[in-house]
C-alpha cells in the first residue's frame, strides 16, 4: 500500500492537479471539452440563431472574416477541420490553475496525442513567425532550455510541450515548477493537497466543468478582510448575498461546477457549511444553525416570477449596527423613524417586521387586461408580498387600518397632482378578509385603453388564517388567498438526505417576453427615441429581442444546504 | 443694391421679390441660408435637389410641403407611448426626434418659434398631457393666421396654469394672462396701460382648468362693460382678443419678432423698415404664413445683412449639425445636453421664452458647445445616414480632405471659412491616428469650435 502510494506516477497517469503547484489557490477544468463543443456547435437552437440577421452581418466583420481567414490556413497547414482539431488537442481535458506563490496563471491542455500537440504548436509558431517577417518585424517567438524540455516565449506567454500536455503560463517560475513536477513528480503538488482532495470527491462527475478555491488560502491573502465582508455599505447587497460571505469567511473551500445538456445550462456553486460558522448577525439570512427554510410555493395564473425566502428582516434591521457601515447605520435609523411615524408611532423593526415569521414569497404575474376598460398603455405585471403573520388577532387589525390610512394619504397627494382617486372595499368572503382599492376613471377615461399607468394597480390586502397578502391588485390578492386556503402540498424538501432552500427564485422567461411584448409599443419608442432608429429599425430591433427571448424557457435560482453544503444553484433552461 | 446698414436699407427693395443676381447669386450658400432659416439645415442632398429649383419655387415648397401621413401618424404613435409615461421632460425627446426627421422643416422652426413666443413651462404645468396639447396648438397654427392662434391660446390649459389664470374670478380677477397677452404675446411694452391690463382681465374671468380641460364659467365671468385700448364693450375673452390684435402695434410687433428670428438678431429693425410689411400683414389678416413666405423670399433676406446674421440657438445647433449630415441619435439624451446649454424644450426659462442672439453665446456655453458637438460625433447611436461619417462622405463622392473641409464649410457655416482655418482644418483631418472616420470626425469637432460655427 505504501509503496503504490510512494510510487512515482507515470507522466502518462498524471492529472492536472498532479501538475499544478500545491500552492495553487484556484483551479479550473473542462475535462470534456468535445462533450461541450458538441452542446453548443450541435444544437438546434445554433441555426436559428444563424439565421438572425445580426448574426449574418457578424459573419460579415473583417475582424471576423481575418480571423476565418488564419483559421483556414491553420487547417490547410494541419489536414484537420478546425473542430476536430480542437477536439484532438484538447482531448484529455483543459485546465487552468492559480498560484498563490509565483501569482501566476497556468493553462494546462492534454491532447490525444504528443505528435498531434507538437504538430500544431510548431505549425502554429511558424504561422507567428512567418506573419512576423511578412510585416518586417523581429522573431515574435523566443525559445529555450529548462531542464530538458524546450519552452518558447511569444509576448507574454510562455509554452512548452511536456509529452502529450501543452503548457501555457505567464510565469517563469510557475512554469518551471509545473515542468519539476511532471518530470519530477513531486508531492508538493495541488493533488496532494487535502482541501483540493475533500473536494474533488464530493465533485458530481457529469458536470462538463468544475473550479475550485482555496478559500482559506485567500483569506490569509486578504489582509485588509475586504474580501469576505460583504456589502456593508448596501443593506439591498447584504439580503441577497450577505449569508454567502458569511460562510465563505469561515469556509475552507469553495467548487463551482456546470452542467450542461442541450436543454438547460445549471451553474453549482457550493461550500462546506458547519452549523457553527453561521454566526449570530447572519441568522436573520440563514436561520439559527443555518436551518431558515423558505416557505412553500404558491402559485398564480401568469406566473412570472416567484421569490420564495427565508430572510428575518426584524432580526436584520435590529442588528444594522453589526452588519453595515456607520453612514448606512444612520440612514437605516433616520428610515426607522419615518418608518414608526407612517405606521402610527409603532417600532418599525420591532412591531411591524416583528410580527411576521421569516419565511417570505414574493410573486410577480402577468395581467391579462382583456377587453377590461381603462386599460393602461403601459402594461405593468402585478406583483405581491405573502407572509404569515405571528398574532394575526392583534396584528391583522392594525394592518387592515394603516393600508386604510396609506390608501387616504395617497389619495390626498394624489388630488393634489391631478391623480386618479382611490375608492376602498371592505370584503370578507368566509375565513377570507380583503381590503381593496381601484382607481376611478374620470368620464374620458373610462373606455380608454391608453390609460395612465394607475390603472395597473388595484392595491390590496388581504388576511387568511395567519396568510397576510399585500399585492398590487385585487385579482392577484384573490388568487393568492385561494392557494394560501387549499391544503399544502409535500413541504420543502427538508427530510434527511433532501435539501433545505432557503432561497428559490424561478421566472418563467416566456411570460417575460410576453410582457414585453405587451408593451411592445413603448419599446418601440424607446428605442426609436434612445437609438434614433426609424420605426422601422426599431420595430425590427424590438422584433428581434422578443424573438431571442423567445428561445428561452426558464431561469431559477436556488440556495440551498445539503449534506453539510451550502449550495448556490442557477440554472437556465431552453424553449423546445 | 450695395449692403447698407439694416435700418438705411430702402424699404421697398428690402421686402421685394429676391431677384439673383452677380452680387447675390441663387448658389449653394443661399440655399443653405435658406434651409439654415427655414428650417435647420440643408443636407447634401436636399442642396444638390433645391439647386434645381427657382427661389420661389424652393420657398413656396417649404412653406406648403406636400403632406406625409406616414411620418404624422408614426408621431402620434410616438407621442402617445411617451405620455403613457407621463414625463413632461420625455416630450422634449420626441420633439427633438420630429425636428430631425420631419418633412416640414420650417414648420418646426415656426413652431419652436411660438414655443418661445407663448412661453409655458412644464415646471410649472407639471402635466405632460397638457404640454403636449399645446404644443400641437403651435404646431397647428404655426404658419396660420395670428387670430385663431391667440384664441386658442387664451383657452390653453397649460398657458392657464402657467400664468395661475386657472380659476379667474370676477371678484378678483387675475391680471396675470391680461398683461402677458399685451405685453409679450400681441403688442409690446409702451402699447398699453395700467388700466387696460386692469379692464382687459375682466373679460377672461370666469375662465377656468377643471380636469384638464379649460371651462367657462358663466357664474364667475365679470359681465359688465369694459374699456380698454379705445374700445368699449360688455366683452368677453374672445372679443377682448380680438380687439387687442386689431391694434396697429400688433402687426408691427410681431412682423419685427418674426424678422429678427428668419432674418437676423441685431440692430433692432427700425419702424420704417418694418411698417410696410406690417400693413401688408394687417391687410392680409395677420397670416403668418403669408409673412413668413414674403420674408424668406426677399432682397433682404438673401443679403449679407442677414447671411451669418444671426447666432444659433442650442437646438439650432445640435438639430441643424445632424440634419445637415443626415443623423440620428440618442434624443434623450441630447435633450438632457440642450438643458445644460440652457434651452431645454417645454421648460423655457420664464415667461418671455428665450432672449436668444448674444445671450446663447458666453464662454462656458461655448465650451458646452464644443462639448456638445463632441459627444454628438462620440455617442454609440449617433450615425449619419444610417452609417458612419466616413460612409456618408463617400456617399456624396467627398473623397481627400481639403474637400471634406469645404463640404463641411458649405454644408454647416453660414459665413466663409478663412484661409488660414481652412489649411488648420484640413492638416486636423489628415493627422494620424484611427481610421478615416475618427479623422473626419475630430475635423468635424474642431469646426464646430470655431466661432463662424456659432452663427446661422
Amino acid at each position: 500500500m505504501f509503496a503504490a502510494l510512494a510510487a512515482p506516477l507515470r507522466a502518462d497517469e498524471m492529472t492536472a492537479a498532479d501538475l499544478l503547484p500545491g500552492s495553487s489557490v484556484m483551479y479550473a477544468e473542462l475535462s470534456r471539452p468535445k462533450e461541450v463543443l458538441a452542446v453548443i456547435l450541435d444544437h438546434p437552437l445554433r441555426q436559428r440563431l444563424e439565421a438572425l440577421p445580426p448574426y449574418r452581418q457578424a459573419l460579415e466583420q473583417p475582424d471576423y472574416l481575418r480571423f476565418k481567414a488564419a483559421v483556414a490556413v491553420v487547417e490547410a497547414q494541419l489536414e484537420m477541420p478546425w473542430r476536430k482539431l480542437v477536439e484532438a488537442v484538447t482531448d484529455g481535458g483543459l485546465f487552468v490553475g492559480v498560484d498563490a506563490e509565483t501569482e501566476g496563471l497556468a493553462v494546462l491542455v492534454r491532447a490525444r496525442d504528443a505528435a498531434t500537440l507538437d504538430k500544431t504548436l510548431q505549425t502554429l509558431l511558424k504561422l507567428a513567425r512567418d506573419e512576423a517577417q511578412r510585416q518586417g518585424q523581429d522573431d515574435p517567438v523566443k525559445s529555450g532550455q529548462y531542464r530538458e524540455v524546450t519552452a518558447y516565449r511569444a509576448g507574454e506567454a510562455r509554452l512548452a510541450v511536456l509529452g502529450g500536455w501543452l503548457l501555457l503560463t505567464n510565469k517563469d517560475r510557475l512554469g518551471q515548477r509545473v515542468i519539476d513536477n511532471y518530470l519530477d513528480s513531486s508531492p508538493q503538488v495541488l493533488a496532494k493537497q487535502p482541501a483540493f482532495v475533500a473536494a474533488r470527491q464530493a465533485r458530481d462527475a457529469s458536470a462538463a466543468a468544475w473550479s475550485w478555491f482555496d478559500l482559506a488560502t485567500l483569506r490569509t491573502l486578504d489582509r485588509d478582510n475586504k474580501l469576505f465582508r460583504g456589502p456593508r455599505d448596501n443593506p439591498v447587497g447584504e439580503l441577497l448575498v450577505g449569508g454567502l460571505f458569511g460562510i465563505a469567511s469561515q469556509a475552507p473551500y469553495a467548487t463551482v461546477s456546470l452542467h450542461l445538456n442541450p436543454r438547460r445550462a445549471r451553474l453549482v456553486a457550493a461550500m462546506p457549511l458547519e452549523p457553527a460558522w453561521v454566526g449570530e448577525s447572519r441568522q436573520y439570512y440563514l436561520g439559527p444553525e443555518g436551518q431558515g427554510e423558505a416557505p412553500t410555493p404558491l402559485g398564480v395564473d401568469g406566473q412570472l416570477l416567484s421569490v420564495r425566502t427565508y430572510r428575518n428582516l426584524s432580526e436584520m434591521w435590529l442588528r444594522a449596527d453589526d452588519l453595515f457601515d456607520q453612514n448606512v447605520v444612520d440612514q437605516l435609523a433616520q428610515a426607522d423613524s419615518n418608518l414608526s411615524t407612517l405606521f402610527s408611532g409603532k417600532d418599525f423593526g420591532e412591531d411591524i417586521l416583528g410580527s411576521f415569521d421569516p419565511r417570505i414569497h414574493v410573486l410577480v404575474a402577468r395581467q391579462d387586461f382583456g377587453q377590461q376598460t381603462p386599460q393602461p398603455a403601459i402594461k405593468l405585471p402585478a406583483f405581491a408580498l405573502v407572509a404569515q403573520m405571528k398574532d394575526p388577532e392583534t396584528v391583522q387589525p392594525e394592518l387592515r387600518r394603516i393600508f386604510m390610512s396609506l390608501v387616504g394619504f395617497l389619495n390626498v397627494v394624489g388630488a393634489m397632482n391631478g391623480q386618479p382617486q382611490l375608492d376602498l372595499e371592505t370584503i370578507t368572503e368566509g375565513e377570507r378578509k380583503l381590503v381593496a382599492s381601484r382607481f376611478l376613471a374620470e368620464k374620458d377615461e373610462q373606455d380608454s385603453k391608453s390609460a395612465r399607468i394607475n390603472f395597473n394597480f388595484s392595491p390590496t390586502v388581504g388576511f387568511l388564517g395567519s396568510t397576510f397578502v399585500l399585492s398590487s391588485t385585487r385579482r392577484l390578492a384573490d388568487q393568492l388567498l385561494e392557494a394560501a386556503g387549499k391544503p399544502a402540498s409535500a413541504g420543502n424538501g427538508s427530510a434527511a438526505g433532501q435539501s433545505r432552500v432557503n432561497t428559490d427564485v424561478q421566472a418563467n422567461l416566456g411570460l417575460l417576453r410576453d410582457v414585453l411584448d405587451d408593451n411592445r409599443q413603448q419599446l418601440i419608442s424607446q428605442n426609436m427615441l434612445e437609438q434614433g432608429h426609424t420605426r422601422a429599425e426599431a420595430e425590427y430591433e424590438i422584433g428581434l429581442l422578443l424573438e431571442l427571448l423567445g428561445l428561452l424557457r426558464s431561469f431559477g435560482l436556488q440556495l440551498d444546504t445539503l449534506d453539510g453544503q451550502l449550495r448556490l444553484q442557477a440554472q437556465l433552461e431552453l424553449a423546445e | 443694391m450695395p449692403p447698407l446698414e439694416l435700418n438705411e436699407l430702402d424699404p421697398d427693395w428690402a421686402w421685394s421679390e429676391y431677384e439673383p443676381d452677380a452680387d447675390q447669386p441663387w448658389d449653394r450658400r443661399r440655399v443653405a441660408h435658406l434651409y439654415r432659416r427655414a428650417g435647420f439645415a440643408a443636407s447634401e442632398r436636399e442642396l444638390r435637389e433645391a439647386l434645381q429649383l427657382a427661389p420661389a419655387e424652393l420657398i413656396q415648397r417649404l412653406v406648403e410641403p406636400a403632406a406625409d401621413e406616414t411620418f404624422e401618424a408614426q408621431m402620434r404613435q410616438l407621442v402617445e407611448a411617451t405620455l403613457a409615461g407621463g414625463d413632461p421632460a420625455r416630450l422634449a425627446s420626441v420633439w427633438l426626434y420630429r425636428m430631425l426627421a420631419t418633412p416640414d422643416p420650417l414648420r418646426e422652426k415656426l413652431t419652436l418659434f411660438w414655443h418661445g413666443h407663448f412661453a409655458t413651462s412644464a415646471a410649472k404645468v407639471q402635466d405632460a398631457q397638457l404640454m403636449q396639447r399645446q404644443n400641437a396648438v403651435l404646431r397647428q397654427h404655426a404658419l396660420g393666421r395670428f387670430e385663431p392662434l391667440v384664441q386658442e391660446i387664451s383657452r390653453d390649459p397649460a398657458m392657464l396654469v402657467y400664468l395661475d389664470s386657472d380659476s379667474n374670478r370676477k371678484s378678483h380677477p387675475n391680471e396675470n394672462y391680461a398683461r402677458e397677452l399685451m405685453e409679450l404675446f400681441c403688442l409690446g411694452e409702451g402699447n398699453y396701460t395700467e388700466q387696460d391690463i386692469r379692464q382687459l382681465a375682466r373679460c377672461f374671468t370666469g375662465c377656468e382648468v377643471r380636469r384638464r380641460s379649460y371651462r367657462f364659467n358663466q357664474y364667475q365671468h365679470d359681465s359688465g362693460v369694459k374699456t380698454f385700448l379705445g374700445s368699449t364693450g360688455a366683452f368677453g375673452g374672445e372679443e377682448a382678443v380680438r380687439v387687442v390684435i386689431a391694434q396697429p402695434a400688433a402687426a408691427r410687433f410681431l412682423v419685427r419678432k418674426l424678422v429678427h428670428y428668419l432674418v437676423c438678431d441685431e440692430p433692432r429693425a427700425s419702424d420704417r423698415l418694418i411698417e410696410p410689411l406690417a400693413e401688408e400683414f394687417r391687410q392680409r389678416d395677420l397670416d403668418t404664413g403669408w409673412l413668413v413666405r414674403r420674408v424668406l423670399g426677399s432682397q433682404l433676406f438673401f443679403s449679407t445683412l442677414a447671411l451669418g446674421r444671426k447666432i444659433r440657438s442650442p437646438v439650432e445647433l445640435a438639430v441643424g449639425l445632424l440634419r445637415a449630415l443626415e443623423g440620428s441619435t440618442n434624443v434623450v439624451e441630447l435633450s438632457g445636453e440642450l438643458g445644460q446649454l440652457g434651452q431645454q424644450l417645454f421648460f423655457p426659462p420664464n415667461v418671455k421664452g428665450w432672449e436668444g442672439g448674444r445671450n446663447w453665446i458666453n464662454s462656458s456655453t461655448l465650451l458646452g458647445r464644443a462639448n456638445l458637438v463632441e459627444k454628438l460625433l462620440h455617442g454609440s447611436p449617433t450615425r449619419f445616414a444610417g452609417g458612419t461619417l466616413a460612409d456618408l462622405a463617400e456617399r456624396y463622392e467627398v473623397a481627400t480632405s481639403p474637400r471634406f473641409v469645404d463640404w463641411l464649410a458649405e454644408l454647416l457655416l453660414a459665413v466663409p471659412l478663412p484661409d488660414d482655418v481652412r489649411r488648420e482644418l484640413v492638416e486636423v483631418a489628415e493627422q494620424p491616428g484611427g481610421d478615416r472616420d475618427a479623422q473626419l470626425r475630430r475635423t468635424l469637432h474642431a469646426l464646430s469650435t470655431l466661432p463662424e460655427f456659432q452663427l446661422a
